[in-house]
């Protein structure tokens, strides 16, 4: 048991450190990723072979924690190198993973996850898209929502109907979508105080044989191990420890009988926030090579996306209406943007009743950490 | 950053539970961990004051937790390795230890406690009551406000492992009912309003533990619990009430009847008058970050 980081982890927190140092406030995101792809950081739990350094899952997990920490969008990072990169790593054929895991490692080329749909929300076997087989691959037919940074994105892991099915889980592929194909259209959908939803529509898009991943009509099957790689909790963890440290920044600046009031409150976040964040990393650690245990996911999930929501709430509730001076409008905004954003944690990647659903049902509850 | 307790520890908990199960129910925690055969490892030595660290003992306070044992004895026999080795003289404070741990199984009751603060002479002073045997004539201790501090941080995480035990046994207690149950054709725990709120409090329970065991694991670095002690606590008391309040609405009627549901309530709703209520828990742990920062 660790209380806190390891020599290797904590060394390569410097590294991110050291190349983020390299570049200004207002340089793109995208110039970042690929300077700390450079660097063989943004995937060091790939195999050296395709751009990483062949280091566990948890020494990623620290990589992405501090790269959301240094204020860089994690979220676009974490779905391409978790939730598009290692199901292509894992289930992959070699040559796609030679075709796609090297650009992605290398910062160069980014991806979206195009699961869901508007009438299928979390129900996966709900979903219309349809792919059907022509001479040269499929033509792709449909439309995909919720999707985040997907105009940055070159790619899209994207789930179809390959037939109807013997049962409503039979049926469902999974392809690599090459996002500059002809037939593609992508609209941004606006959101108060957070980024940007996206709707993919795939007009007869045409995919040649190689962009199915794993076996065909058997995708559903790969499903929960493609959102486990999403949920390690840890964008909702940088959002938290953010909020918490302009919360406590806050706190500190009150008078000394107004912070004794809130006091008790700020201590209950920030126990909640340090100890999911523990739950986060022990999933990462815990894990069997990529894959982690899908019950303990959920916990560091579902612990996380809470955690992050009371700070914001209490941020709203209690501390913006005393707290926050009227010229500091930095902190105004973030703590604004905060409430705006929380309602969000609970919902996306796997809304909070299908985590509870997930933790109910385990054999071990109560044990399993 | 990981939650795994190695294999030594968790050798040490297996045995632990091995141990409970072989002793008799009105036993007290001393005595399942004295059934091990292991206390005189406790003895100090030269060297150090005691063979299992924070950690450790926390893992063994959570598994006596999980069966109500007494821990009045056991906790004050830590107490005892805590703070003699900083007494006037801790070589014969050590040789009347391993006495009294060679000698204890004549007659002692489980409610004994080796040392406790001297409220006569002000709380800095911690003093062994002159009735226990080969301990009574120990010179007094006086401990500065720091150290004073230190070792109730130690005591409240002691007593948040064992309502962490508590939590963990009510939880399972729900669980089993819920999954037994058939209401309307369904087992109980297919209904969301009873598995959701079961599912909250494991999470609940697993933060708390989270948050306990990292602490532990600090102390056993060298790193002071500080304002992460009474956090813990508050967490872990408040996920024993919990869960005991759900053990409760999900057994029903049979919740304010059963004898295991009774007894895992009272134990939970005695843990506040050993910590303080958690709302104070709270306050004082962010008094203290406030002074001290995260540190």
């Amino acid at each position: 048991m660790r209380h806190d980081l390891d020599a290797l982890q904590t060394a390569l927190v410097a590294d991110v450190d050291a190349v983020i140092d390299t570049v200004g406030r207002e340089t793109d995101p995208r110039e970042c990723f690929v300077r700390l792809g450079n660097a063989r950081l943004l995937a060091v739990h790939y195999p050296v072979a395709y751009g990483g350094r062949g280091l566990s899952l948890a020494c990623h997990t620290a990589v992405s924690e501090r790269i959301g920490m240094r204020g860089i969008p994690d979220v676009p990072h974490l779905v391409t190198v978790q939730a598009v990169g290692c199901p292509i790593l894992t289930f992959g054929t070699d040559r796609q993973r030679e075709r796609w895991l090297a650009p992605i490692a290398s910062g160069r080329l980014l991806a979206s996850l195009l699961l869901s749909e508007s009438d299928a929300g979390s129900d996966l076997t709900r979903i219309t898209t349809v792919a059907v087989p022509d001479s040269e691959g499929w033509r792709l037919n449909g439309r995909k929502s919720w999707s985040m940074w997907t105009e940055w994105s070159g790619i899209g892991l994207c789930c179809a109907r390959t037939r109807e099915g013997t049962n409503r889980y039979d049926g469902i592929s999974l392809f690599i979508v090459d996002l500059s194909a002809p037939g593609i259209a992508i609209e941004r959908v606006n959101r108060a105080g957070a980024e940007p939803y996206y709707t993919v529509t795939f007009d007869d898009v045409r995919l040649d044989a190689d962009a199915l991943l794993g076996r065909l009509h058997r995708g559903w099957a790969l499903l929960p191990v493609i959102i486990g790689f999403e949920r390690g909790g840890f964008d909702y963890l940088t959002r938290a420890q953010t909020w918490l440290a302009a919360a406590e920044a806050t706190l500190r600046r009150l008078p000394a009988d107004r912070q004794a009031d809130l006091a008790a409150g700020f201590a209950q976040r920030a126990f909640h926030v340090e100890n999911a964040r523990a739950l986060s990393y022990h999933a990462a650690a815990a894990a069997d090579g990529l894959e982690m245990d899908e019950t303990t996911v959920s916990y560091a999930k579902l612990a996380s996306g809470q955690a992050a929501q009371s700070v914001a709430r209490w941020a709203g509730e209690e501390l913006l209406p005393l707290g926050v001076q009227e010229d500091d409008d930095d902190m105004r905004a973030l703590l604004g943007r905060a409430v705006a954003e929380a309602p969000e944690l609970t919902v996306s990647g796997g809304a909070r009743e299908l985590q509870l659903d997930l933790i109910s049902q385990d054999p071990a509850i109560g044990w399993t950490i | 950053m990981d939650l795994i307790v190695d294999a030594a520890m968790q050798k040490l908990v297996d045995a632990i539970r091995e141990s409970d199960l072989a002793a008799a129910p009105e036993a007290s925690g001393w005595e399942v961990f004295d059934g091990l055969g292991i206390t005189e490892m406790l003895v100090p030595t030269p060297d150090g004051p005691a063979a299992l660290g924070q950690l450790a003992w926390c893992l063994v306070l959570e598994e006596l937790g999980g069966s109500c044992r007494d821990h009045s004895l056991i906790r004050s026999v830590r107490t005892f390795l805590d703070v003699y080795p900083h007494g006037p003289q801790p070589k014969r404070a050590a040789e009347a230890f391993g006495q009294w741990v060679g000698a204890h199984r004549a007659g002692l009751s489980p409610q004994t406690v080796l040392i406790e603060h001297s409220p006569a002479a002000g709380p800095r002073v911690w003093r062994t009551p002159s009735s226990v045997p080969a301990l009574g004539e120990l010179p007094d201790v006086v401990l500065d406000p720091s150290a004073v501090e230190a070792v109730a941080d130690r005591q409240l995480l002691a007593v948040a492992a064992y309502a962490l035990g508590i939590a963990r046994r009510c939880l399972r207690a729900a669980q089993e009912r819920a999954d037994g149950r058939t209401i309307a054709g369904r087992r109980l725990l297919e209904y969301q309003g009873t598995s959701h709120r079961l599912a909250q409090c494991a999470v609940d329970l697993a933060v708390a533990r989270a948050g306990l065991r990292r602490t532990a694991t600090g102390e056993d670095d060298g790193k002071p619990a500080a304002h992460r002690a009474p956090a813990a606590a508050a967490a872990s008391v408040t996920a024993a009430l919990d869960c005991a309040h759900t053990a409760v609405q999900i057994f029903g009627a049979a919740g304010t009847s059963n004898p295991e549901i009774i007894r895992l309530f009272r134990a939970a709703y005695a843990l506040p008058a050993l910590t303080g209520a958690p709302a104070e828990l709270w306050r004082s742990a962010g008094i203290r970050r406030m002074q001290n920062g995260s540190r």
